[in-house]
Formats: C-alpha cells, sequence, structure tokens
C-alpha cells in the first residue's frame, strides 16, 4: 500500500481512518479507554472544516451524531461499555430510521464500570442484541492499528451503502498499542457515500424501495422535506401501523444485511493440512492465536483458523465448513463465553465446541491457547 | 493521626499528590465527627470520577455507583429509612455534566440530603477534559482552542429552582468550608455545595491560588432566604462569590410529602408485609 | 387576509392524533404562523421533537422533520445545528419529555447558546401514556401515578432556564395566542438558544381527573391566572398571589455555539486553494 508511514496508537488510527473516509462530525462524551479519539479529531476535525462537540452525556452525543449525519455529514462516536450501553436507545433510532453513522466502542472489562483500563471483548453480543427489538447489525472486529485504520475505513462504508449504524469494536490493547501503520494515499482505498435522491423533491419517497433494497437518502436542508421518525412507518416515511405495511418494513431492516452479505463479510479463513482442531478468533484474542498456532504447527499439531473481521453478521458458511473439516473447535475470547454462542450453533453438534476465556483483565496468552490445543488434539 | 471514627486504616488513596480532595475528605470527616455522628448511621453515595472514589477512603456505609446517577440512589436510601445521614458525593463532571438531569430533579423533589461536588473544572479521571464548569478560554486536549461555552452556574440554578439549601466552598479554606458542610448536613432537606477544589495534574489554570484570588465571602450582613439578592450574587461576573446563598424557608422534604409516612413514622426498610392486608387490599380491588 | 396554515402543513397530513379540547393545536399554529412572521424558508428549516403528544407535532408540518426518541430531541437538533448552522432549528416538546427524561439535555442546551428555539408545550401531565405526573404537575394535583395527590413540586421551566443560562426566556398560554406568536417568532430571530414555555391544556387527562372543567373552561383558567410580566411590576404583592406571570423573562446576546466555533474553524483552516 501507497502511504504514509506513522507510529500510531490504536485509537488514533481509528480517528484518521475517519477522517480518510469522509467523517465531518464527531460528538462524544470523556471515557476511558476511548478519549483519544476524541482528543484526536477536536484538533483535526475545523482544520477541515468539520465540526467536533463534546456534549453532556452518552445519550446526547449519539442523537447529535444522528442529527448531524442527516445533515449529510459523516459522523461518528466513541466510547468505551457504560457509554455504548447508554448509547444502545439511540443506536435503534439510527437502525430504524436508516441513519448512516459509525459507533466506535473501545472494549473494556464489565458489566458497569468494571475494568476501566483493562480489555476485554465482552460487548460483542451487545453489538448485535443491544437495542431493543428486531434490528440489523453491522460490527467489525480488528486485531491491529492497521487493520483498525482499514477497518474504520470500511465502517464509513458499509455505514453508508446500507444505510445503517456499525459498530467498530476494538478493545483496550489495540485501541491503547502503537503499532507502525502506513496511511493510504487518498484514492487507494475506495470510498462510499450513501445513496442520494435522483428525483425531484415533489417525487421523492424516503423508504422507497422501487429502485433496490437501500433507498436513496436526501440530506436535510436541501429541499427534500421529509420526516423521519422512529415509529414503523411506511415508505412514504410517515408513521403505520399496519400490519401489512409493517411487516415488510421489519423485513428489509434486516434483509439489507443478509443479501449483502457479499461485500459485508470478512474473516480470514486459514486451511491447514490434516487439521482435526479448528479455531475461531476476532480482535486482540486473534493475536495471540496466532502465535499459538504457529507454536502447535511446530509440536506437529495443524489447526484450521477462522477470524471474523466482521463479528456481525457472523461468518455462518464458513464456520459450518469448518465444523464439517474438524473434530474440534477452539473459540478463545476475552468474556466468558459468548461468540462461542454462535459457533455451536453454526456447528449444530458436527464438532465439539469449547472455549478459552478470560474476564480478569488481562489478555488471553498464547501459552493459555496452546494448552487447550494440545490439550484437545 | 488522630481518632477520628472515620478515618480507615490501611488504604491506598488514587489521587494525585496535592489533589483538594484530600483536605475535602479531611473536613467531611471532621464535620461527620463534630455533628456526632457515628461511622454506622452516614451513607455516603457517589458516581464514577477522582472525587467519586471519596467514599473508599472513610469509614461508613457507602455505595459507589454508575456515573452521574448517585442523586437517584441517595434519595432512594434516604426514604427507605429517614434516620440516616445521606451524603451525594461526586464531581463536577460526574453531577453537572452526566447526572444534571438528576440534580435539577433533586433540587424539585428535596430529598433531606446533602450533596458535596467536587468542583475543580475539570474531567480528572479522563485526564483533562473541559466539564461543564470549566471557564471560557480553558484550554485542554479535547477543547484544543480553549472552552467558549457559558459554564453550568450550580448555585444559580439552585437558586433559580429554590433549592431547600444552596452553597459554595472552597477547599483550600477548611474552617469556612466545614462551617458550611456542618450547616449543609443538619439542614433538613435537599442541600447543595457547590466545593471549588483544585485539580493539580490537569487544571493549571484555576489553582489553589487562582481559587485563593478569585472568591470572596458572602458578607456577614447577606439574608440568605432573599432569593433575589441570592441570584444576583450568584450571577455576579465579579469575584465568586463563598458562603450559603439561599435556604428556602418553606421547603418540605421529599419524604415529609410521601403518603407511605403520613400515617406511621416506621422507616419502609422496617415494615414487614402484612398478609391480612395484602388479602384485604387483593379482595378489594381498588 | 387569513392566514394561509395550508401552505406549512403537509397535505393528507390531518386530522392529528390530540383530543378534542387539547391545546396543543393552537400551539402548533402560533408556531407556524411564528415561523411565517420570521419569514424561513421551508426548505432550509428543521424541526425536531421527541416523544409524546406535542412531538407528533412535526409529522404534520411540512418542514425538514425529525420525530426522534423520548426527551433527546435537543441533541438532535444540537447535531443538525452544527453540521449545518444556515438551518432553522425549532424543537417542540412536552414538559415530560423536554424536562423529565430530557431534563439533563435541557440544562445544558441552555448554558451552550446554540441557536435553537424549543417550545415546550406544558400541560403538566403525561398524556400520551394516560395521565401520569410529570415534572410540571403541580403539588398535590392527582395524576393516575399519583392518587394521593403529587409529592413533588414542579418545575418553573422559566426559572430553570434562566438559572440554567438560557439567554432567550419567555413564557405564554394557549388561551394568549397572539403574544405566544409574538414570543416564538421573537425566540427564532433571536441569535441563541430561546425557550418558550407554552402552558396548555389536557381535559383528557389532567383536566377531568382534577374537576378542572372542560378544555375551554382551562383556557379561560389562563385568562383569570396570569398576568403580563410588565403589568406584574405596578401591582401589590396580594394582586399577584397565586398569578402566573407571563412575557419575556430574559432576552440577552451572549455568543452563539456555532459562530463560537465557526471561529476556530476560520482560525486553524488552512488557505483553502485545493482539497480539504
Amino acid at each position: 500500500m501507497k502511504g504514509r508511514d506513522v507510529f500510531y496508537q490504536g485509537n488514533e488510527a481509528v480517528a484518521e481512518a475517519a477522517l480518510y473516509a469522509g467523517c465531518r462530525f464527531f460528538a462524544g462524551y470523556p471515557i476511558t479507554p476511548s478519549t483519544e479519539v476524541a482528543e484526536f479529531l477536536s484538533r483535526r476535525l475545523p482544520m477541515i472544516g468539520g465540526s467536533f462537540i463534546q456534549m453532556e452525556d452518552e445519550i446526547s452525543a449519539m442523537a447529535a451524531v444522528i442529527g448531524a449525519s442527516l445533515v449529510g455529514k459523516k459522523s461518528l462516536t466513541a466510547t468505551s461499555g457504560p457509554g455504548y450501553s447508554l448509547k444502545m436507545e439511540n443506536i435503534g433510532f439510527a437502525c430504524m430510521t436508516e441513519v448512516p453513522c459509525v459507533v466506535v466502542n473501545v472494549m473494556r472489562g464489565g458489566p458497569s464500570t468494571g475494568l476501566p483500563t483493562g480489555p476485554s471483548q465482552a460487548d460483542v453480543m451487545q453489538a448485535r442484541w443491544g437495542t431493543h427489538g428486531d434490528h440489523p447489525a453491522v460490527a467489525l472486529a480488528p486485531s491491529s492499528v492497521q487493520e483498525i485504520f482499514t477497518e474504520t475505513v470500511r465502517a464509513f462504508n458499509l455505514s453508508e451503502r446500507l444505510r445503517t449504524p456499525v459498530s467498530l469494536l476494538t478493545d483496550e490493547i489495540i485501541g491503547h498499542m502503537r503499532e507502525k501503520i502506513t496511511i493510504p494515499e487518498e484514492g487507494e482505498l475506495e470510498i462510499w457515500d450513501r445513496p442520494r435522491p435522483e428525483v425531484p423533491p415533489e417525487d421523492y419517497r424516503p423508504y422507497d424501495t422501487s429502485k433496490g433494497i437501500i433507498p436513496p437518502m436526501a440530506d436535510f436542508g436541501m429541499g427534500y422535506r421529509w420526516h423521519v421518525t422512529g415509529l414503523n412507518h411506511d415508505q412514504t416515511g410517515f408513521p403505520t401501523n399496519k400490519p401489512e405495511l409493517v411487516q415488510p418494513e421489519e423485513e428489509r431492516l434486516l434483509a439489507k444485511i443478509t443479501s449483502n452479505l457479499s461485500f459485508i463479510e470478512k474473516y480470514e479463513d486459514v486451511r491447514r493440512e490434516g487439521a482435526r482442531v479448528g479455531m475461531i478468533s476476532y480482535g486482540s484474542s486473534a493475536r495471540s492465536c496466532k502465535s499459538a498456532l504457529s507454536e502447535a504447527l511446530s509440536e506437529g499439531i495443524p489447526v484450521d483458523f477462522l477470524r471474523p473481521v466482521t463479528l456481525w453478521p457472523f461468518p455462518e458458511r464458513a464456520a459450518r465448513e469448518m465444523a464439517d473439516r474438524v473434530d474440534v473447535i477452539i473459540v478463545p475470547e476475552m468474556n466468558l463465553g459468548q461468540m462461542i454462542l454462535e459457533v455451536e450453533r453454526c456447528a449444530g453438534g458436527r464438532a465439539e465446541v469449547v472455549g478459552v476465556n478470560r474476564a480478569d483483565g488481562d489478555p488471553i496468552t498464547p501459552a493459555q491457547i496452546l494448552q487447550r490445543i494440545r490439550e484437545v488434539a | 493521626m488522630g481518632t477520628n471514627p472515620f478515618d480507615m486504616d490501611n488504604i491506598d488513596i488514587a489521587w494525585c499528590p496535592g489533589c483538594g480532595n484530600f483536605s475535602i475528605l479531611e473536613t467531611v470527616k471532621a464535620t461527620l465527627e463534630g455533628l456526632g455522628k457515628r461511622p454506622g448511621e452516614v451513607v455516603m453515595v457517589s458516581g464514577i470520577g477522582q472525587a467519586a472514589k471519596t467514599p473508599h477512603y472513610l469509614r461508613c456505609n457507602f455505595f459507589n455507583g454508575l456515573h452521574g446517577r448517585a442523586l437517584p440512589v441517595a434519595t432512594a436510601i434516604k426514604a427507605s429509612n429517614p434516620s440516616l445521614t445521606v451524603i451525594a458525593e461526586s464531581g463536577d463532571g460526574d453531577m453537572y455534566g452526566e447526572g444534571g438531569n438528576h440534580l435539577i430533579h433533586a433540587m424539585r423533589r428535596n430529598p433531606d440530603i446533602t450533596n458535596i461536588i467536587h468542583d475543580n473544572m475539570v474531567y480528572g479521571l479522563t485526564k483533562g477534559q473541559a466539564s461543564p464548569t470549566s471557564r471560557p478560554g480553558f484550554v485542554t486536549p479535547v477543547q484544543v482552542h480553549g472552552v467558549f461555552e457559558e459554564p453550568i452556574n450550580p448555585v444559580a440554578l439552585g437558586v433559580a429552582m429554590s433549592a431547600s439549601f444552596v452553597a459554595r466552598a472552597f477547599s483550600g479554606h477548611k474552617e469556612q468550608t466545614a462551617r458550611i458542610l456542618r450547616q449543609a448536613i443538619e439542614h433538613k432537606g435537599y442541600a447543595i455545595v457547590d466545593l471549588f477544589q483544585p485539580c493539580v495534574t490537569f487544571n493549571k489554570v484555576n489553582t489553589f491560588k487562582w481559587f485563593d484570588e478569585n472568591t470572596h465571602y458572602l458578607p456577614d450582613s447577606f439574608d440568605p432566604s432573599d432569593r433575589v439578592e441570592a441570584f444576583r450574587a450568584a450571577t455576579d461576573p465579579g469575584k465568586l462569590a463563598l458562603g450559603v446563598f439561599y435556604v428556602n424557608p418553606s421547603s418540605k422534604p421529599f419524604v415529609d410529602n410521601l403518603p407511605a409516612y403520613s400515617s406511621s413514622k416506621e422507616p419502609l426498610y422496617a415494615r414487614k408485609p402484612d398478609r391480612e392486608k395484602l388479602a384485604a387490599l387483593i379482595a378489594s380491588r381498588t | 387576509m387569513a392566514f394561509d396554515y395550508a401552505r406549512y402543513i403537509r397535505p393528507g397530513k390531518l386530522p392529528h392524533i390530540w383530543c378534542p379540547g387539547c391545546a396543543h393545536g393552537i400551539v402548533m399554529k402560533a408556531i407556524l404562523r411564528a415561523i411565517d412572521r420570521a419569514g424561513l424558508d421551508k426548505d432550509r428549516t428543521v424541526v425536531v421533537s421527541g416523544i409524546g403528544c406535542a412531538s407528533r407535532m412535526p409529522g404534520y408540518v411540512d418542514f425538514n422533520t425529525l420525530h426522534t426518541t423520548h426527551g433527546r430531541a435537543l441533541g438532535f437538533a444540537t447535531g443538525v445545528k452544527m453540521a449545518d448552522p444556515g438551518l432553522s432549528v425549532l424543537v417542540v416538546a412536552g414538559d415530560g419529555d423536554a424536562l423529565a427524561i430530557g431534563g439533563n439535555h435541557f440544562i445544558h442546551a441552555c448554558r451552550r447558546n446554540i441557536d435553537i428555539t424549543l417550545v415546550v408545550f406544558n400541560n403538566s401531565i403525561y398524556g400520551m401514556t394516560g395521565g401520569q405526573f410529570s415534572p410540571a404537575t403541580p403539588h398535590g394535583m392527582l395524576a393516575s401515578t399519583t392518587p394521593y395527590g403529587n409529592p413533588d413540586y414542579a418545575f418553573d421551566v422559566v426559572q430553570l432556564a434562566m438559572g440554567a443560562g438560557a439567554t432567550f426566556v419567555s413564557r405564554s398560554t394557549a388561551y394568549h395566542v397572539l403574544p405566544l406568536e409574538k414570543q416564538i417568532a421573537e425566540g427564532i430571530g433571536h441569535k441563541g438558544f430561546a425557550v418558550i414555555d407554552a402552558l396548555c391544556t389536557c381535559p383528557t387527562t389532567f383536566g377531568r381527573r382534577n374537576k378542572l372543567g372542560s378544555g375551554a373552561e382551562m383556557l379561560l383558567w389562563f385568562k383569570d391566572h396570569t398576568i403580563g410580566l410588565k403589568a406584574s411590576e405596578n401591582l401589590p404583592p396580594e394582586k399577584r398571589e397565586g398569578k402566573i406571570l407571563t412575557g419575556v423573562f430574559r432576552k440577552e446576546v451572549k455568543p452563539e455555539y456555532c459562530e463560537e466555533y465557526g471561529k476556530i474553524i476560520e482560525k486553524v483552516r488552512p488557505a483553502r486553494g485545493g482539497r480539504e
């Protein structure tokens, strides 16, 4: 990749990548271990005519992000567990109204205040099911600072293309860790903008799906005086409670994801000759896995490895295929067993599924994982 | 060290050396002792932040809850057991930022609790962002070009809302602060004490010296029952006044308005379910 | 000439959901006349609301409209305004929405002095959920959740806004339609955060339970129990007793949030020649 080399912290990479993706609005509230994202953007956004605001709490920060996006600005907020909980109400609003926005959750131990300076991966189910009601969810889980950059850009792209909020799940380890990364030159990574209406305002229907499952979205202030509501609505955007109109719209929200897996899904799938053991891990835990896997290989134990970068939707097909190939799947994660439930569902009894779990604020070590590999191999 | 009953042994205090929190802790303990309180009858409730760690450092009942959420918990503790002395203690970001809504509703609801806000005009725990009381021009890693919003004025807000007891103090003046805290704790009703405190690490502007030079005490002749005068003093653009600004002469504490206490003074926590009454209630279908 | 409401009402969106006797329609009409008086461009005007009876108003009116989550309208509106300070932004909210669940956003918007006009449809009750007591329900009054009388004391919206630092603060009622319209227009014209406490009636869930009569009788109560701020100054205290003051309580010029932020952008933005 052509570009500029820098020595960045994960949180700085989020902020730099957001600007690269076209983000021009940030609203947030101080919380450890995410605050560096706000610090970086408070400095840089006004330099390019963007806006930064520190709100009175996380709830209003999420609200402001959605408001700015409705005016046409790509918008971001960054937080950690307790703030992510508070944002859930308005994330649901963004799902329902199909307003693009990106939410970064630098995961720390929990529940509640938990371990503000200790890493965790315990919010992965919250990222899927955190807000009430049936709702779409896209969540990405990068493993390195370079990947934080590319996945932040992809989070904006997915959010814009799908018109849905996207969560970027990092954690205290990669949020604060510094690595050399390359900031790509302009044009190196593709940038997507939300579809905008091509019809005149009088013909505009905000949730018109005649041209495709993702309806074009008009900016507030450009002459398309449309109505946005968190109530169930029909294609005109106005509230309805007619079952025959509600059901298809609810189904479409989910279908936006399921019918676009080709560009949403992303994972690393390493297959090794003769592997009877598989491993599925994500985020910073996947780093420990890689170290353990090469150790295991040198001991003569080949292990297949699946690393979802897009965590939600979960790469079901790849997980099923792994279950068909191996006897045991190991799922290391920094929580007491969350993504393992998805793996078990996909395995459907065709492979045994075991976890390597840790929730004490320290990362899972390669030695722990290697020990588990030896136990099951 | 002395033998204050609220002292705790062998504690590892997380505050920076020179932090104003130390003197607040000492003053609170001395005030409680001076009032003859025993640790068992005092409850301290806090949220999240450096100031919110205070309850970890003195011997009493404590509840260290969620960011901004101390006041609803304190209100319910007092309602369940009115014999307790309940103190809600946190910082400016916690009480005025995240918890601002609970603050104004506590003023309105008037539970008989003391609300001490360590006001150092900065978020210390998250390393130095502007708080709702940061003053214009204050530069931080996030407010890189300086704060330009009007800070929240908790004293003016309290007076405007006819809060039961409204005061401001400065941690550097232990004696005066102790007097104000004493009045606040003894006051029957919601008492807010906005307590200035330097943050030696993240606020290099509002230092001990700054507070000393930019504050003055309300004169002895000041009448805290005069709400108009109190509001004027609270919004005076000059030096920041310290002292008791306002005491609402007609305020009635929350518990006194609760129907549950109209026929019996027995605290809620001590009441046992009365099966006969319950059966009668179910049968009555009201 | 009669005012042409049709110019501002979305075709086919009426009837509204409000009950007979509800004063929300009166306040909505005052807002539309005020917008007209202030000369706002429909395409460049955004009306934001939260949840509740009053918050349904944006669905009926022909602007960019945003019906959000309970209590959060000011947060959304802040994002809208900052993203494009050239837009005119109004927020409509009931008393439960603006003052209970949205109370924190309310005081911080006052403090921030962002150029948004907030009209509080203050009917002293949660109407949409069937008459629970709100932060504006007077002490002692009955609601579905205060069967023994309200133990809490009501917010005085004007005092709260002034204490929190709002730069334009006024109060009128649904009975006093002309002053209400004028205040809203003045609030829109004011460069900064404007709060208009619009007292209105809920005969269905508040009036009936407290035996306050019909919607019309409740409006007449406003006539008899309010007094203009200026007129009150010349009255002896006994004549002011028990009256609600109306009028413009504060109007002062202070730096506006987006303008101040705009100065920062001007200061740090490199000379524009090429791309951003």
